[in-house]
């Protein structure tokens, strides 16, 4: 069969092509990050072997049981599960069924590792950047009380100090890490690299976390050669991989994702999809080929070979690679965990967890700002360092009172249960539900499946994941959750408060047995 | 608002015991069932899903084997497929205390026709090629009635029966207080709402210590809270549940793949705490994990989550109700950590008791009198 060139990239790289688990089609990896499905390890310096490959199960074509692929489609995957044919048949089926699923096989293997080393890093203030935004909240903090400060950063370093332009104080503490969570017994990072797991003591922690790539759903938003910026920022300009591909499509809703497109026209023929807000073409800056579309339709199987534009009429566009530039997604997963509750902010048209001038909402030891706060990309330096007066002790000015009152505002936070989503979310690309739709890709739940649980009467997220398995997966809802939100009250109508969330819990990252034994 | 019934508590008991009670009656629009947060938070859903029918304790027994017969059946009473399978248990033996246990609760075991199956080491290990070696372990015990069953679909199917057989199901309504008057239960309050009630059941799990304090029903209950964990999925290849007692260790595949498992380190928390987890436990789990299951150096934990055991004084569930109580007030609860398993059952025979007055056989032993009555049972066989 002809896989495409990413395709085996990535099977050299880092194996993380697998077939999903219910429709046994080939799948490569959207994000470069730990919990994205099928990406089993990823370190800051590069890419290694988390299996060894015979454990690595290959791509399979698609399964093609004609009455169950009918009846799968017809039902849902969850209604599939529970029709009268499945009940009746189930205790003789149920090996057959578990045996369709293209998990990896078990590790099997044992390789002696050395006990890790549990170390307390003592701080007032802990801050966990995935932003250089954090980095910048970090010093201001260091400058302001001469205490120090530890940063959890959960990107490589490096990153950080790019994104920022500044480097670190004397007494920042730099732990270039995974971050675990709040356990019951302390606040847990890791460094898979120097085998350390670090207990971090601190009174306050802040989140400085930034955004990341929105999967968007539009048909066949699965097959490899779909992709996130970052990811193929990864590969293309940081590896100079994927030489095979020629073409490549970049859809984007803003200047981000022009920016993105510039880069990869360095090295390839580049086409901007623009879509959602970024329509009207004169207000785009980029000579380079460009096409509006209202929605969005890979074609191709395995591999993506082309883009079906759907706007005022259909046209096909050529490409091997699709890049992902649509409007960032919050990274909310470990404030969430910490205590805090999700707000819609209007600002980022997305929901994220709910602020007062830098505080988590409800909490006195808990920050949260930057990006993924809601707040505008040029009032984050500002945020920050009014946020680290607070975090410092110290007192604002009546004049920074108010510019922290019109940061807040900025970030338009509204309370759920006031949210409709009524104009299309910039991520979805598509106008009906049905089809190869994937809205979490670790448990193969398609757009249709969710519409279908809601409509049974699951109304609420906590019971559409248990219905359809939709966020139990290595991502733990990361690539769902705001997703399937948004959609389900654009399709339906429904506010996002009655939808509601799902818990998140620790560990925030998976982690590895022999990590921390 | 009326009701006639009012259940407390919308777990597995709950909700069964009110669909049961339904259908005994023929409807069920006299019965409400109060549920604080969503159906299933309390124990149900926090399970790793499986049932046993080896218990050691002969009443025990018998109770497990009618429950798994029940739970056999549910698919077709409530319309969803609970994806019941009889995947096993195995015991792993690694003491002689163990041992000796097992081989002789084996022979009541034979008695009722569902004897374990003893494997040398030797088979073990080519039998189930995930299992590490040691040289400790003496023999493996294999029950093949056990197996898994999934949490999720058990919930909605029962409460799909419920609703469609009329049983007003209230989510989010914490009910505040029960009000006696006259020695007799007369009405509760929920969200601020006062229901004149004639009986009330508390099937509330952990959360029934409340109001154990409140009525002074002095109900022996003591929640532990225990942690569980789960993996990213794997291809299907642990399908028995795997018991080690000396590891104080369990672990299995759900049918989706993910490596669940769970070990007792021995300071778990006492009474109704926040559900919260350890990095310690964690770290425990996996150093176990890592003796018993080759490769685990390799499995990655995407998800801890905790939930209580509601110990009783003989590790064993409650039925029915005391004379002291007021009137009209009963309790099924306790379940010892075997809720989800024998849970479904209870329901059913208090059901009948309620629709009937007659006490069924199998309730009877349960009753909360036991304890100051010294008619106590003797379980053994606690997993985790």
């Amino acid at each position: 069969m002809n896989y495409s060139p990413i395709l085996e990239t990535f099977r050299e790289r880092i194996i993380p092509t697998a077939s999903s688990p219910k429709f046994k089609r080939p799948r490569a990896p959207f994000y470069m990050e730990r919990w994205c499905p099928w990406i089993r390890a990823h370190s800051p310096k590069g890419v290694t072997y988390l299996y060894l490959p015979h454990s690595s199960s290959n791509p399979s074509p698609k399964y093609s049981m004609e009455l169950i692929s009918k009846a799968r489609k017809e039902l849902g995957s969850a209604g599939f599960y529970h029709s009268i044919l499945v009940r009746r048949l189930w205790n003789t089926v149920w090996k057959t069924v578990v045996k369709m699923s293209g998990n990896p096989e078990l590790p099997m293997e044992d390789i002696e590792l050395p006990e890790p080393h549990e170390e307390v890093i003592e701080g007032g203030v802990a801050i966990i950047a995935g932003d250089g935004a954090g980095l910048k909240l970090a010093n201001r903090v260091v400058e302001l009380t001469g205490n120090n400060v530890v940063l959890i950063a959960t990107k490589p370093f490096s990153r950080l100090k790019e994104e920022s332009g500044e480097g670190a104080r004397g007494n920042v503490t730099i732990l270039e890490s995974v971050y675990l969570g709040k356990f019951e017994d302390g606040v847990y990072a890791l460094s898979e690299e120097k085998r350390e797991i670090y207990r971090i003591a601190a009174n306050t922690l802040a989140f400085v976390t930034g955004v990341r790539d929105a999967m968007p759903i539009f048909e066949n938003n699965d097959l490899p050669g779909v992709v996130s910026a970052e990811l193929a920022k990864f590969l293309i300009v940081g590896h100079g991989a994927l030489r095979d591909v020629r073409k490549i499509a970049v859809l984007s809703n803003d200047k981000r994702g022009l920016e993105a497109a510039r880069e990869f026209s360095r090295f390839k023929e580049t086409t901007v999809v623009s879509v959602g807000s970024l329509k009207k073409r004169e207000s785009i800056d980029w000579d380079g080929e460009l096409v509006v579309a209202e929605e969005v339709k890979a074609t191709g199987y395995p591999v993506v070979e082309g883009l079906k534009i759907i706007s005022s009429k259909e046209e096909e566009l050529q490409t091997d690679l699709i890049v992902s530039a649509i409007t960032g997604i919050p990274d909310i997963e470990p404030v969430l965990q910490a205590g805090g509750r999700l707000v819609y902010s209007k600002y980022l048209g997305a929901p994220t967890v709910g602020t007062e001038k830098g505080y988590v909402k409800g909490t006195k030891n808990l920050f949260f700002l930057g990006r993924a706060s809601g707040t505008p990309e040029d009032l984050v330096s500002k945020e920050v360092e009014l946020v680290s007066k607070v975090i410092s002790g110290k007192s604002l000015s009546s004049e920074e009172e108010k510019e922290l009152n019109n940061i807040q505002s900025s970030k338009g936070l509204a309370p759920l249960e006031d949210t409709i989503i009524n104009n299309s979310p910039e991520l979805l690309l598509t106008r009906d539900i049905r089809g190869m739709k994937f809205v979490c890709t670790c448990q193969d739940v398609t757009l249709e499946d969710v519409i279908l649980a809601y409509d049974m009467g699951y109304k609420d997220l906590e019971r559409i994941k248990r219905f359809t398995a939709l966020g139990t997966g290595t991502c733990q809802g990361r690539i769902c959750r705001i997703s399937s939100s948004l959609a389900i009250s654009y399709f339906r109508k429904t506010p996002l408060g009655s939808l509601g969330g799902f818990k998140q819990r620790p560990p925030l990252e998976p982690v590895e047995l022999g990590m921390i034994y | 608002m009326e009701c006639d019934t009012a259940i407390i508590g919308g777990g597995v008991v709950g909700l069964s015991l009110a669909m049961n009670l339904a259908m005994f009656e023929g409807r069920g629009n006299n019965i409400c069932l109060f549920e604080s947060n969503y159906l299933g938070y309390g124990s149900s859903l926090r399970n790793a899903g499986r049932f046993r029918v080896h218990f050691g304790d002969e009443r025990n027994l018998e109770f497990a084997i009618r429950s798994a017969e029940y739970l056999e059946e549910l698919s077709k009473i409530t319309g969803m497929n609970t994806l019941i399978t009889k995947t096993g248990y195995l015991w792993i033996a690694s003491d002689e205390a163990a041992y000796k246990t097992l081989k002789s609760t084996n022979e009541l075991f034979k008695k009722w026709g569902v004897p374990l199956t003893e494997i040398p080491p030797e088979l073990l290990y080519r039998n189930y090629p995930f299992l590490k070696e040691r040289k400790e372990i003496i023999a493996g015990f294999f029950g093949k009635e056990n197996g898994s069953i999934h949490p999720d679909s058990v919930i909605f199917g029962l409460e799909r029966k419920a609703r469609r057989l009329g049983v007003k199901i209230l989510e989010r309504s914490r009910v505040e207080e029960i009000e006696v008057k006259e020695g007799k239960v007369h009405s509760l309050r929920s969200r601020g709402v006062g229901v004149s009630v004639s009986r009330v059941v508390l099937a509330n799990g952990a959360w029934m210590l409340e109001f154990s304090k409140n009525l002074q029903l002095n109900i022996p209950l003591e929640p532990v809270r225990k942690e569980i964990a789960v993996s990213e999925p794997f291809a299907f290849r642990i399908s028995p549940f795997v018991v080690d007692s000396a590891l104080h260790l369990y672990f299995s595949q759900t049918l989706k793949g993910e490596i669940i498992g769970s070990t007792t380190i021995g300071n778990e928390p006492k009474g109704v705490v926040e559900l919260e987890n350890r990095f310690a436990w964690m770290r425990t789990y996996a150093n176990r994990l890592k003796k018993a299951l080759k490769g685990s150096n390799f499995i990655r934990i995407i998800r801890t989550w905790s939930g209580y055991y509601e110990m009783t004084p003989d590790r064993s569930h409650i039925m029915g109700r005391m004379k002291s109580w007021p009137e009209g007030l009963y309790a099924i609860g306790g379940f010892s950590g075997h809720g989800f398993m024998l849970g479904p059952f209870a329901g059913k025979l208090m059901a009948e008791f309620l629709a009937t007055g007659k006490e069924p056989r199998l309730m009877s032993l349960y009753t909360p009198e036991r304890f100051s009555k010294g008619m106590t049972l003797n379980e053994n066989f606690v997993i985790g």
